[in-house]
Protein backbone atom coordinates (compact mmCIF):
# COMPACT_ATOMS: atom_id res chain seq x y z
CA UNK A 1 0.00 0.00 0.00
CA UNK A 2 1.74 3.08 -0.98
CA UNK A 3 -0.38 5.67 1.69
CA UNK A 4 -0.12 4.39 5.46
CA UNK A 5 -2.64 7.38 7.60
CA UNK A 6 -1.54 7.83 11.28
CA UNK A 7 -3.52 9.48 13.48
CA UNK A 8 -0.93 11.63 16.00
CA UNK A 9 -1.30 13.12 19.43
CA UNK A 10 -2.11 16.97 19.24
CA UNK A 11 -4.92 16.29 16.29
CA UNK A 12 -2.20 15.83 13.87
CA UNK A 13 -2.68 13.62 10.99
CA UNK A 14 0.87 12.26 9.19
CA UNK A 15 -0.46 10.72 5.97
CA UNK A 16 3.08 8.58 4.67
CA UNK A 17 3.17 8.23 0.91
CA UNK A 18 5.46 5.91 -0.47
CA UNK A 19 6.77 4.28 -3.93
CA UNK A 20 6.34 5.50 -7.59
CA UNK A 21 3.00 7.81 -7.72
CA UNK A 22 2.57 7.47 -11.40
CA UNK A 23 -0.88 6.37 -12.93
CA UNK A 24 -0.76 3.32 -10.62
CA UNK A 25 0.12 5.03 -7.93
CA UNK A 26 -2.36 8.27 -8.13
CA UNK A 27 -4.92 5.70 -8.22
CA UNK A 28 -4.05 3.62 -5.25
CA UNK A 29 -3.69 7.02 -3.32
CA UNK A 30 -6.69 8.81 -4.74
CA UNK A 31 -9.71 7.56 -2.70
CA UNK A 32 -7.36 7.48 0.68
CA UNK A 33 -6.16 11.17 0.26
CA UNK A 34 -9.74 12.12 -0.33
CA UNK A 35 -10.77 10.55 2.86
CA UNK A 36 -7.86 12.58 4.61
CA UNK A 37 -9.72 15.87 2.60
CA UNK A 38 -12.81 15.34 4.03
CA UNK A 39 -12.05 14.25 7.76
CA UNK A 40 -8.92 15.84 9.06
CA UNK A 41 -7.98 18.89 9.66
CA UNK A 42 -4.00 19.09 10.70
CA UNK A 43 -2.19 17.27 7.97
CA UNK A 44 1.84 16.75 7.50
CA UNK A 45 1.78 14.72 4.07
CA UNK A 46 5.31 13.01 4.08
CA UNK A 47 6.64 12.52 0.83
CA UNK A 48 10.23 11.58 1.61
CA UNK A 49 9.72 8.02 0.46
CA UNK A 50 8.31 9.07 -3.51
CA UNK A 51 10.52 7.97 -5.78
CA UNK A 52 8.57 9.66 -8.96
CA UNK A 53 5.29 12.04 -8.41
CA UNK A 54 3.62 14.11 -11.64
CA UNK A 55 0.13 15.53 -12.37
CA UNK A 56 -1.92 13.00 -11.42
CA UNK A 57 -0.22 12.84 -7.59
CA UNK A 58 -0.20 16.17 -7.34
CA UNK A 59 -3.64 16.72 -8.57
CA UNK A 60 -4.61 13.82 -5.28
CA UNK A 61 -2.77 16.18 -3.08
CA UNK A 62 -4.04 19.29 -4.29
CA UNK A 63 -7.25 17.88 -3.99
CA UNK A 64 -7.01 16.84 -0.59
CA UNK A 65 -5.29 19.82 0.60
CA UNK A 66 -8.03 21.87 -0.73
CA UNK A 67 -10.90 20.11 1.12
CA UNK A 68 -8.40 20.45 4.14
CA UNK A 69 -8.33 24.38 3.69
CA UNK A 70 -11.57 24.95 3.14
CA UNK A 71 -12.58 23.87 6.69
CA UNK A 72 -9.99 26.11 8.25
CA UNK A 73 -7.26 23.24 8.44
CA UNK A 74 -3.73 23.13 7.79
CA UNK A 75 -2.08 20.89 5.55
CA UNK A 76 1.97 21.04 5.46
CA UNK A 77 4.36 18.76 2.85
CA UNK A 78 7.28 17.20 4.29
CA UNK A 79 10.94 16.12 2.61
CA UNK A 80 10.21 15.61 -0.90
CA UNK A 81 12.69 14.13 -2.78
CA UNK A 82 14.41 16.63 -5.47
CA UNK A 83 13.07 15.54 -8.63
CA UNK A 84 9.58 15.14 -6.93
CA UNK A 85 10.44 18.73 -5.26
CA UNK A 86 10.81 19.96 -9.10
CA UNK A 87 7.51 18.84 -10.00
CA UNK A 88 5.86 20.61 -7.13
CA UNK A 89 7.94 24.18 -7.13
CA UNK A 90 7.52 23.99 -11.13
CA UNK A 91 3.65 23.36 -11.03
CA UNK A 92 4.07 26.44 -8.48
CA UNK A 93 1.99 24.43 -5.14
CA UNK A 94 4.79 24.97 -2.81
CA UNK A 95 3.63 28.22 -2.66
CA UNK A 96 0.00 27.25 -1.71
CA UNK A 97 1.43 24.49 0.35
CA UNK A 98 4.66 24.50 2.00
CA UNK A 99 7.08 22.70 2.49
CA UNK A 100 9.24 21.63 4.96
CA UNK A 101 12.62 19.42 5.37
CA UNK A 102 12.25 18.97 9.45
CA UNK A 103 9.35 16.81 10.71
CA UNK A 104 8.73 18.65 13.64
CA UNK A 105 8.72 22.43 11.95
CA UNK A 106 6.01 20.73 9.88
CA UNK A 107 4.18 19.44 12.53
CA UNK A 108 3.94 22.46 14.53
CA UNK A 109 2.94 24.06 11.21
CA UNK A 110 -0.23 22.37 11.19
CA UNK A 111 -0.80 22.02 14.78
CA UNK A 112 -3.62 23.78 16.00
CA UNK A 113 -2.50 25.39 18.24
CA UNK A 114 -0.48 27.65 15.28
CA UNK B 1 27.28 10.81 -37.58
CA UNK B 2 26.44 10.16 -41.09
CA UNK B 3 23.04 11.65 -41.58
CA UNK B 4 21.00 9.17 -41.08
CA UNK B 5 17.73 9.23 -39.73
CA UNK B 6 18.33 8.75 -35.55
CA UNK B 7 16.66 5.23 -34.26
CA UNK B 8 13.51 5.34 -32.83
CA UNK B 9 11.72 3.44 -30.14
CA UNK B 10 8.10 2.74 -30.20
CA UNK B 11 5.63 1.68 -27.29
CA UNK B 12 1.86 1.34 -28.07
CA UNK B 13 -0.68 1.21 -25.91
CA UNK B 14 -4.59 1.20 -25.15
CA UNK B 15 -6.00 3.25 -22.04
CA UNK B 16 -6.42 0.33 -19.70
CA UNK B 17 -4.91 1.10 -16.56
CA UNK B 18 -2.19 -1.60 -16.38
CA UNK B 19 -0.89 -1.24 -20.23
CA UNK B 20 -0.71 2.77 -19.61
CA UNK B 21 1.35 1.75 -16.46
CA UNK B 22 3.99 0.11 -19.29
CA UNK B 23 4.86 3.68 -19.99
CA UNK B 24 7.54 4.09 -17.67
CA UNK B 25 9.06 1.08 -17.53
CA UNK B 26 9.53 1.33 -21.61
CA UNK B 27 10.64 5.03 -21.38
CA UNK B 28 13.38 4.08 -19.21
CA UNK B 29 14.64 1.61 -21.52
CA UNK B 30 14.30 2.96 -24.57
CA UNK B 31 16.12 6.41 -22.95
CA UNK B 32 18.84 4.11 -21.47
CA UNK B 33 19.40 2.45 -25.22
CA UNK B 34 19.21 6.01 -27.05
CA UNK B 35 22.13 7.03 -24.28
CA UNK B 36 19.70 9.51 -22.32
CA UNK B 37 20.75 11.24 -18.79
CA UNK B 38 18.79 9.47 -15.73
CA UNK B 39 17.37 12.99 -14.69
CA UNK B 40 16.23 14.09 -18.42
CA UNK B 41 14.43 10.37 -18.09
CA UNK B 42 12.42 11.45 -14.76
CA UNK B 43 11.24 14.98 -16.55
CA UNK B 44 10.24 12.84 -19.94
CA UNK B 45 8.07 10.59 -17.56
CA UNK B 46 6.51 13.54 -15.92
CA UNK B 47 5.86 14.90 -19.44
CA UNK B 48 4.65 11.61 -21.42
CA UNK B 49 2.46 10.81 -17.97
CA UNK B 50 0.50 14.04 -18.84
CA UNK B 51 0.61 13.67 -22.52
CA UNK B 52 -0.48 9.94 -22.08
CA UNK B 53 -3.61 10.60 -20.40
CA UNK B 54 -4.95 13.85 -22.25
CA UNK B 55 -5.26 11.05 -24.73
CA UNK B 56 -6.79 8.59 -22.44
CA UNK B 57 -9.36 11.30 -20.62
CA UNK B 58 -10.29 13.01 -23.68
CA UNK B 59 -9.56 11.38 -26.84
CA UNK B 60 -11.07 7.61 -26.31
CA UNK B 61 -13.94 6.22 -24.48
CA UNK B 62 -13.06 3.92 -21.37
CA UNK B 63 -12.32 0.94 -22.64
CA UNK B 64 -12.05 1.49 -26.04
CA UNK B 65 -9.12 -0.42 -26.75
CA UNK B 66 -7.78 1.72 -29.17
CA UNK B 67 -3.68 2.69 -29.41
CA UNK B 68 -1.20 5.50 -28.40
CA UNK B 69 1.64 5.10 -29.90
CA UNK B 70 4.49 6.84 -28.50
CA UNK B 71 7.70 7.09 -30.27
CA UNK B 72 11.16 8.28 -28.63
CA UNK B 73 13.85 9.35 -30.10
CA UNK B 74 17.47 11.46 -30.10
CA UNK B 75 19.91 12.82 -31.82
CA UNK B 76 22.09 16.44 -31.99
CA UNK B 77 21.15 17.08 -27.90
CA UNK B 78 17.27 16.96 -28.45
CA UNK B 79 15.16 14.24 -27.44
CA UNK B 80 11.98 13.82 -29.17
CA UNK B 81 8.83 12.36 -27.67
CA UNK B 82 5.80 11.70 -30.04
CA UNK B 83 2.68 10.86 -29.04
CA UNK B 84 -0.06 10.58 -31.37
CA UNK B 85 -3.79 8.89 -31.40
CA UNK B 86 -6.69 8.50 -33.60
CA UNK B 87 -9.13 10.39 -31.40
CA UNK B 88 -10.94 13.39 -32.30
CA UNK B 89 -9.17 16.48 -32.82
CA UNK B 90 -7.44 17.43 -29.59
CA UNK B 91 -4.80 20.68 -29.27
CA UNK B 92 -3.74 20.32 -25.51
CA UNK B 93 -1.67 23.24 -26.39
CA UNK B 94 -4.95 25.20 -26.27
CA UNK B 95 -5.88 24.82 -22.90
CA UNK B 96 -4.89 28.19 -21.55
CA UNK B 97 -2.49 27.71 -18.85
CA UNK B 98 -4.36 29.18 -15.57
CA UNK B 99 -3.49 32.15 -13.16
CA UNK B 100 -1.35 31.38 -10.27
CA UNK B 101 -4.64 30.87 -7.50
CA UNK B 102 -4.60 32.91 -4.15
CA UNK B 103 -4.51 30.46 -2.07
CA UNK B 104 -5.40 26.00 -2.25
CA UNK B 105 -8.79 26.96 -1.78
CA UNK B 106 -8.98 28.70 -5.09
CA UNK B 107 -6.75 26.07 -7.02
CA UNK B 108 -8.08 24.97 -9.96
CA UNK B 109 -5.92 21.24 -10.23
CA UNK B 110 -6.65 20.58 -13.88
CA UNK B 111 -3.81 22.85 -14.88
CA UNK B 112 -1.37 21.45 -13.18
CA UNK B 113 0.32 19.07 -16.64
CA UNK B 114 0.32 21.79 -18.80
CA UNK B 115 1.93 23.94 -17.11
CA UNK B 116 4.60 20.88 -16.11
CA UNK B 117 4.55 20.11 -19.81
CA UNK B 118 5.91 23.94 -21.02
CA UNK B 119 8.68 24.36 -18.27
CA UNK B 120 10.41 20.74 -18.94
CA UNK B 121 10.03 21.19 -22.57
CA UNK B 122 12.07 23.01 -25.17
CA UNK B 123 9.04 23.18 -28.09
CA UNK B 124 6.00 21.29 -28.14
CA UNK B 125 3.56 21.09 -31.34
CA UNK B 126 0.37 20.09 -32.07
CA UNK B 127 -1.04 19.11 -35.76
CA UNK B 128 -3.57 17.09 -36.58
CA UNK B 129 -2.75 14.76 -40.32
CA UNK B 130 -4.63 11.92 -41.50
CA UNK B 131 -7.19 11.99 -39.21
CA UNK B 132 -4.60 11.70 -36.27
CA UNK B 133 -3.36 13.97 -33.40
CA UNK B 134 0.31 14.13 -33.41
CA UNK B 135 2.34 16.02 -30.17
CA UNK B 136 5.76 16.11 -30.54
CA UNK B 137 7.66 17.30 -27.55
CA UNK B 138 11.26 18.39 -27.44
CA UNK B 139 13.65 18.14 -24.81
CA UNK B 140 17.62 19.58 -24.77
CA UNK B 141 20.11 17.07 -23.27
CA UNK B 142 23.75 17.80 -22.70
CA UNK B 143 26.22 15.16 -24.32
CA UNK B 144 25.59 12.85 -27.25
CA UNK B 145 23.12 10.13 -27.79
CA UNK B 146 24.58 7.07 -28.31
CA UNK B 147 24.27 6.15 -31.74
CA UNK B 148 22.11 2.91 -32.16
Amino acid sequence: MPIVIEDLAGGITKVVITGRIDIAGAAAIDMPMSIVGGSRRNVVIDLSGVDFMASLGLRSIVLSGKAIMSKGGKVALLSPQPAVEEVITTSGIDELIAIYKDEAAAIAAVSPAA
Amino acid sequence: MTGAAPATEVLRVTTALADLSRLYPWLEGAAARLGLPYPLVQKMQVVAEEAVMNVAMHAYAPGSGEAIEIRLSAASAVAELAVEDSGPEFNPLMAAEKPRPASLVDAQPGGLGIKLVKRYCQDISYTRQNGHNLLTLRFPFEGPAVPA
